[in-house]
């Protein structure tokens, strides 16, 4: 399997905080970047793109050497909009054609009206929801090999996140894209994504494919003396007021051992939340 | 970078007619037509620095940094920017010049031609200081004021010395001679500062 984006020994202080990470991000897959605010998944994405220099370490792209990127090879949409507000969507298409070579204005058009945005409308009157479409219509329209989208579905109403992912995987449908998606809407996350990376305090805690993620933790729940017992496969403790909630690795496994808790299959939310507020027991 | 180029080109089209308008009436107030000349020219060196703080306002580099467009053609977009405006100043400047002249029955065409070069070469290097100054502090705002200075004090220190040379000498060639290759080092020496301290920021 070949790898659009490989990173290796990356690490990165920015005011206090250290990120460390070393990562593949395959051809033809779509890998969720989960975290809390804070956490380094925007750092990681400004180290990938080349807009924050890393201390140490290597970011590849295409196989390309490390720090070398082509014009085009990525298509990015960020949480906030930097295209200029006096634009609309025509002068973003001349802008954009003489920027990117495989340019598709044809692609772009068609995007524009599917996002319902008008090519005559300008930048500054915009929505937020417009602002994340606008971007995505120009990073899919010159063909990127890798699509980054840091937050692009936040300020999204359910039903233009539903089409934007569509479109997402549309993108993805000949095998050779790559998609890197990080967002708080973890069951954005768990309908598209193919592998799920999870950052805490800087550090990837889990890499592992979202199926096997979702498949394997569990939530054990019951009295706290007897949620205790679990011991070391616990990942995470909390109490609460009927007792205490576990996530644990593997849940059939414990469910089998420990029949008188009850263990429920855990989201990337269940998981990310007991993480990030839980302890150790 | 014809990308980058033609992106300033648009974003600044508007503001052009109020430019040349300044740069009309700022230069008259001199009443001579080589001042006029330099003066109109360093006005309009200040529009590459305003096209940065167009970027930086909406955080445009990050855009095309993460697309895949080195900062070095970043950084020569607005050089090559501050070159096509300086030029659009020069040209107006020597216009004037030669409208003053022809009216007041003066006219040197030679001189203007020397004067609208002395000019270009000025503007162009002021031109590269203040981009250098803003990619230097890295925030555009802030070196407004910086720029400012250095262009006030340019344009004084550059119409007195091209006022006292033109009346010790008759011919301004030496002058200008000596002027291109002072300058074209300080542009380079700009150049690659601004490339230097870009490269290594954070966006």
């Amino acid at each position: 399997m070949d790898n659009t984006v490989e990173v290796r020994g990356l690490v990165k202080t920015l005011n206090g905080f250290r990120l460390e990470a070393d990562l593949d991000i395959p051809e033809g897959y779509i890998v969720g970047l989960i975290g809390e605010n804070g956490a380094g998944k925007t750092t990681l994405i400004k180290c990938i793109t080349g807009i924050n220099r890393v201390d140490s370490g290597s970011v590849r792209i295409m196989g390309r050497p490390d720090g070398i990127r082509e014009t085009g090879d990525v298509g990015i949409v960020f949480d906030d909009c930097h295209f200029f507000p006096a634009m609309n969507g025509r002068n973003l298409d001349k802008l954009m054609g003489r920027m990117f070579g495989n340019w598709d204005s044809g692609r772009f058009a068609v995007l524009m009206e599917r996002f319902q945005i008008p090519m005559d409308k300008k930048i500054k009157e915009y929505s937020r929801g417009m602002r994340m479409k606008v971007q995505a219509a120009v990073a899919l329209s010159h063909d990127p090999r890798v699509l980054i989208l840091d937050e692009a579905t936040a300020g999204m109403d359910p039903a233009a996140r539903d089409e934007f992912l569509d479109v997402v995987l549309e993108y993805m449908r000949d095998g050779t894209r790559s998609v890197i998606m990080s967002s708080h809407i973890t069951s954005d996350l768990e309908k598209v994504a193919d592998y799920i990376v999870f950052i805490h305090q800087g550090r990837i805690l889990m890499n592992a494919p979202k199926d096997d993620i979702l498949d394997s933790y569990g939530l054990a729940k019951g009295p706290e003396n007897s949620v205790r017992m679990i011991g070391d496969d616990i990942v995470a403790f909390r109490k609460d007021e009927y007792g205490a909630c576990a996530l644990v690795a593997d849940r059939r496994g414990v469910a089998e051992a420990f029949p008188e808790l009850v263990v429920d299959p855990a989201s990337l939310e269940d998981i990310m939340v007991m993480i990030i507020r839980g302890g150790r027991p | 970078m014809n990308a980058l180029i033609w992106k300033d080109m648009f974003l600044m089209r508007n503001g052009l007619l109020y430019i040349a308008v300044f740069a009309v009436v700022f230069s008259a107030i001199f009443n001579d037509a080589g001042v006029m000349c330099i003066v109109s020219s360093v006005i309009f060196s200040s529009v590459a620095n305003s096209s940065i703080s167009m970027d930086d306002m909406c955080r445009w580099d990050v855009f095309a940094t993460s697309s895949g467009i080195s900062r070095k053609a970043i950084v020569r977009s607005k050089f090559m920017v501050g070159l096509v405006f300086v030029l659009i100043g020069t040209v107006i400047g020597m216009a004037m010049s030669l409208m003053i002249g022809t009216y007041s029955g003066n006219m040197d065409l030679p001189g203007t031609i020397q004067m609208g070069a002395t000019g270009f070469v000025l503007a162009y290097l002021v031109n590269s200081l203040n981009i250098a100054v803003t990619y230097y502090t890295g925030d555009s705002t802030k070196s407004q004021y910086v720029s400012m200075v250095v262009m006030i004090l340019s344009i004084v220190v550059l119409v007195s010395t091209t006022l006292i040379a033109s009346e010790v000498l008759d011919n301004m060639v030496p002058i200008l001679a000596v002027l291109i290759v002072a300058c074209a080092a300080m542009v380079m020496g700009s150049y690659k500062v601004s490339c230097a301290r870009y490269a290594s920021r954070d966006l």
